[in-house]
Parts: structure tokens; sequence; C-alpha cells
């Protein structure tokens, strides 16, 4: 991909895939990594921060007989989410709007 | 290098974390190695650079989104007023949190590509500028002591004298008053000063902290 990717676009990017089906971390940085080609170094901080900030609960499930990390979304992780959506909608319908040149 | 060896390395590298951050970024290495499967971990290993870039990519991360993290703060101060309702212990923890900030730069200055010598001499800066702000703490409150020893002194020498002259020890006694007066706001000084050189050198690391993790980006 040509454009990089901010953090805060990437938090959006995690809860919107923990949002339909609680996930764990190798498969959220999959989804992630198709469109930006963050480091795992980098990733796990947000990861971290949007668990600290209460927006994702972490709980440890049985895996093909070893422990494995999931990721779910809170409520109010719900409502960060939809907050970022609004952003995100907003600004890619602003980019598109003066790429072509719909606004000024 | 193998999976085993890479990740004991970047254990090394990570001790220094407190220990949630540390078992919990452990943890998700261990898992991330062991989902991506046998074939693909020297590809992962590459694009993790080698465990101490690994390591300081992590640190400078992990300190920046903590730093970016107000939700989380906000988070701590609900749950610890609901449970404790207590404004000077909260200060207290939230010196804990400050404090782990500072130690979680210090870690990320350490391990950033810099060379060491830079490195170190910045931490030495660091150290004798705290050692300075010591002493001026500790003449302060030298001086606090000495006036109101004096003083008590005076006071005595004013009190013996009042049999000889009313007046002359009227004048003692009074120099040995304002004298132990000027020694108690010396102390009183003497505090303020500790609370606010602590403050603002707390800061200070934070902001050199933030300035040498953005240089890097």
């Amino acid at each position: 991909m040509y454009y990089p990717i901010s953090a805060l676009l990437i938090e959006c990017l995690i809860l919107s895939v923990v949002e339909v089906q609680d996930s764990y971390g190798y498969e959220i940085s999959q989804t992630v990594k198709l469109v930006s080609d963050i480091k795992e170094s980098t990733l796990y901080p947000i990861l971290r921060k949007l668990e600290n900030s209460g927006y994702l609960m972490a709980y440890t499930q049985e895996f093909q007989g070893r422990k494995r990390k999931y990721y779910s979304i809170t409520e109010e992780g719900k409502e960060q989410l939809a907050f970022l959506k609004k952003e995100w909608i907003f600004y890619r319908d602003t980019i598109d709007g003066i790429i072509n040149h719909r606004t000024k | 290098m193998t999976k085993t060896e890479y990740l004991n390395q970047l254990r090394k590298y990570l001790k220094r974390l407190p220990k949630a951050d540390y078992e919990n970024a452990m943890e998700h290495f261990t898992e991330y190695f062991e989902d991506v499967g046998a074939e693909k971990e020297q590809k992962i290993m590459e694009e993790l650079g080698t465990p101490k870039e690994a390591a300081a990519e992590l640190l400078k991360n992990l300190l920046r989104e903590d730093l970016k993290d107000t939700k989380g703060e906000e988070k701590k101060k609900e749950l610890y007023f609901e449970e404790q309702g207590n404004m000077l212990d909260f200060t207290k923890k939230t010196t804990g949190s400050i404090r782990r900030k500072v130690w979680i730069s210090c870690l990320a200055i350490m391990a950033a590509p810099i060379a060491l010598p830079l490195a170190l001499t910045a931490v030495a800066c660091l150290l004798v500028i705290g050692l300075c702000l010591c002493c001026v703490l500790l003449m302060i409150g030298a001086l606090s002591l000495s006036t109101v020893l004096i003083s008590a002194k005076l006071l005595l020498r004013g009190l013996v004298a009042i049999p000889y002259s009313i007046s002359g020890a009227g004048a003692i006694i009074g120099m040995g008053i304002l004298g132990a007066g000027l020694g108690i706001l010396f102390w009183i000084l003497a505090i303020f000063f500790y609370q606010w050189t602590k403050k603002v050198y707390l800061y200070f690391i934070q902001k050199i902290a933030e300035r040498k993790v953005r240089s890097y980006e």
C-alpha cells in the first residue's frame, strides 16, 4: 500500500475486527497488515493501550492444547468505535471530494 | 537464530519493564510466534529486526501510546475515587504512574539506537542535575536549622540578661524570636522547593524522552 496509516486509524481497524467476533493477536495483526505494513512491535502497544482505556477486554482460552489470549470489545469500545467510524467516513468523503473536484 | 533464542534475547531487553508490562509483552510475542507457524518464523524475525531493535521499537511505542492514553488515566481516577474517595492517596498513586512513565522513558532512551556513550552522557547529566537540586535543598535545610539554633541561643542569652537590663534583654529576646520565625520560614521554603523541583524534574525527563522518541519517527 502506498499511503501510511496513522496509529489512530489502526485503533479503528482493531476495534472493527473485534466488534463482529472476538479475536486473538495474530488474527488481528494479519487483518491490519492487509492495509499497512506495520511492525508487530508497533501494533502490540496500540492493542495494549486499547485494553488500558477500557475499549477491549482480554481473556485466555485453550486452543489445540495451548493457551491463547483473546480480545473482545466492551460497551465503551463500541461507543468509541462508532465515534471513530464517523470520523473516518467524514475524513474519507472529504478527501474523495477534493480528489474528485467536488469540494473546494 | 531460532524462535526460542530470539524470544530469550528479547526477554533480556524487556526484563526491566514493570512486571505486568513485561509479562504481557512476552506473552503476546510468544503466542505470535506460535501462531505464525514454523515456516514463517524466519520471516517474522527479519521483520522485527534484531531482538534489541524489536525491544527498542516496543519500548518507544509503549511510551508513545502511554503518553497518548488520557482515557486510561481517567478510568483509573474514577475507579480510585469509587474505592477510596481520598485525594491525598490519589496524588500518591499518580506520582506512581508518573514514575512508571519516567522509568519507561529511561528504558526507551537507553534502548534507542544512538551511540551508547551519548545515552550514558544523557543519563549522567540527568543524575548530576538531580544531585545539584538535592544540594540546594540541603543548603536551605541547613540554613533553616542554623537560624533556629542561633535564635534559641539568643533567646536564652536574652532571658539570662533580664536581671541586668530590661531593654537589652528585650532586644536580644526580640532578635531570638525573629530568628526563630525566619528559621521556620526557611523550613517551609525548603518543603515547597522540594515539591516544586520534583515536579519540574519529572516533567523535564518526560519531555526529553518524548522528544527523543519523536526524533525517530
